[in-house]
C-alpha cells in the first residue's frame, strides 16, 4: 500500500512539476540592483582575482562566460542561449560577478559548487574526462589506420586462381560439386 | 572439409575492434541517458555547509539570515505561486511544520515572484504557517543549485545540508529526515 502511494505520488509529481521546469508561468521580479551579488559569493570565492569590467567589455565577457555554462532547466542549452528564467538569473549573476572583478575561472567554480560539473558546457580536461577529449582523436586515427591497413593490403590469393579443392570420396560432396560446376 | 576462406581472419579483427569501440560508447550513452532529467543529479551541496543568505521576509520586509535559525534543523522550501505542484505540497509542509513546532524551523523561499501574488496565494491556501522569504532576483536559488520549484533542503543544526528533494516532497521521507536530525 505504501509502495503504491509512493508510486502515485511520484507520478503526480512528475506530471505536475513538468510545468514548473519550463517556468513559462514564472513572473520575473524586478531587480533593484542588477549588480548585487549573493552574500555567499565572497564566502565561497574570496576576493575577486580579475579586473572589474563595464560597458562593452562587460557585455562581451558576460556573453563569453555565459556561453560556457549550461542552463540547468533546459536540455543542452547554454545560459547565453536559453530564455528560461533560471538561465536569465544565472546570466545576471555572471554579469554581476564580472563587474565585481571575478574572473571566468572563479565564476565556473561558483556555479560548479552549486550545480556540479554538469553546469559546465565542456567537461574539464582532467581525469576520466580525458577520454572524452582524447577518444575522438584516437578513434579517427585508429579508424584511418585500420581502413588503410585493410584496403591497402593486397588480398591473398586474388592474383592467382584458387587452388582446386582436395579430392573426396563423399558422394554428397561430389554431387554438389557436379551441380555447382556443371560437370 | 574445405579450408576456411582467407577473409575470415581480418573479419574477426574488425569485429573485435568494433566491439572495443562500440561497447564503451554504448556504456557512455547509457550513463548519459540515465542522468536525465538533470534535476536528478546528486547535489554537490550535500554534506556541505548551507550557503549563507540574507533575504527580506514577506510579512515585514525585515532581512533574515540563515544563521538566525542555527541550533535547530531547518527545512528550506523553494516555491512559487506559479508552480503547478506547490498547492499540493503546501498542506503537507504546514502539517509537518506543526508536528515539529519548536524542534525544527520551516522556511519558505519564494522564487521569482511578487509580494502581492505571494500574499494572495498564501491567504488562499490556508495562511502562512512558517516564515516566507522573498528571493526575487533568484540569487539564493542559484547558490542552492536550484533546477526548478518546488525543491526542499533539510539543513542540520550545524548548518550542513543533509537532504535535498527535487519536486513536491514525500511527507513520510521528510518526517524521517527531520527526525534523524533531532
Amino acid at each position: 500500500m505504501t509502495a503504491f502511494r509512493i508510486t502515485l505520488l511520484l507520478a503526480a509529481s512528475l506530471v505536475l512539476s513538468a510545468q514548473s521546469w519550463t517556468e513559462d508561468q514564472g513572473e520575473a521580479g524586478t531587480a533593484e540592483d542588477e549588480y548585487a551579488l549573493g552574500v555567499d559569493v565572497q564566502a565561497k570565492l574570496g576576493q575577486p582575482s580579475g579586473p572589474t569590467l563595464s560597458g562593452d567589455a562587460l557585455d562581451d565577457a558576460t556573453a563569453e562566460v555565459a556561453s560556457r555554462l549550461r542552463c540547468p532547466s533546459c536540455q543542452g542549452l547554454s545560459i547565453n542561449d536559453s530564455p528560461a528564467e533560471t538561465a536569465r538569473n544565472m546570466k545576471r549573476q555572471v554579469r554581476a560577478m564580472l563587474a565585481a572583478g571575478y574572473d571566468a575561472e572563479q565564476i565556473n567554480v561558483y556555479f560548479e559548487s552549486a550545480y556540479g560539473e554538469f553546469v559546465l558546457m565542456a567537461p574539464k580536461v582532467e581525469g576520466l574526462n580525458l577520454l572524452v577529449w582524447g577518444a575522438p582523436v584516437v578513434l579517427v586515427v585508429g579508424g584511418l589506420l585500420l581502413v588503410f591497413g585493410v584496403v591497402g593490403k593486397p588480398r591473398e590469393g586474388t592474383a592467382e586462381a584458387p587452388a582446386p579443392p582436395p579430392e573426396t570420396d563423399d558422394p554428397y560432396l561430389k554431387r554438389i560439386r557436379e551441380e555447382v560446376e556443371g560437370a | 572439409m574445405p579450408e576456411s576462406s582467407p577473409h575470415r581472419g581480418p573479419n574477426k579483427v574488425v569485429i573485435l575492434i568494433g566491439l572495443l569501440v562500440v561497447v564503451p560508447l554504448l556504456m557512455v550513452l547509457l550513463r548519459a541517458f540515465s542522468l536525465s532529467p538533470p534535476g536528478y543529479i546528486e547535489s554537490p551541496l550535500l554534506e556541505q555547509a548551507a550557503p549563507a543568505f540574507e533575504l527580506p521576509g514577506l510579512d515585514d520586509g525585515a532581512l533574515v539570515t540563515l544563521d538566525k535559525y542555527k541550533g535547530q534543523p531547518v527545512v528550506l522550501n523553494f516555491w512559487a505561486t506559479w508552480c503547478a505542484s506547490c498547492p499540493m505540497e503546501h498542506p503537507w509542509l504546514v502539517r509537518i511544520s506543526d508536528r515539529f513546532q519548536g524542534k525544527a524551523q520551516f522556511v519558505g523561499v519564494a522564487y521569482n515572484d511578487k509580494n502581492e501574488a505571494l500574499k494572495a496565494w498564501l491567504a488562499q491556501h490556508g495562511g502562512n504557517a512558517f516564515p516566507t522569504l522573498v528571493d526575487i532576483n533568484g540569487k539564493v536559488a542559484l547558490a542552492y543549485g536550484l533546477y526548478g520549484v518546488p525543491e526542499t533542503f533539510v539543513i542540520d543544526k550545524d548548518g550542513v545540508i543533509r537532504f535535498k528533494h527535487v519536486g513536491p516532497i514525500n511527507p513520510d521521507l521528510l518526517v524521517q529526515q527531520i527526525e534523524s536530525l533531532l
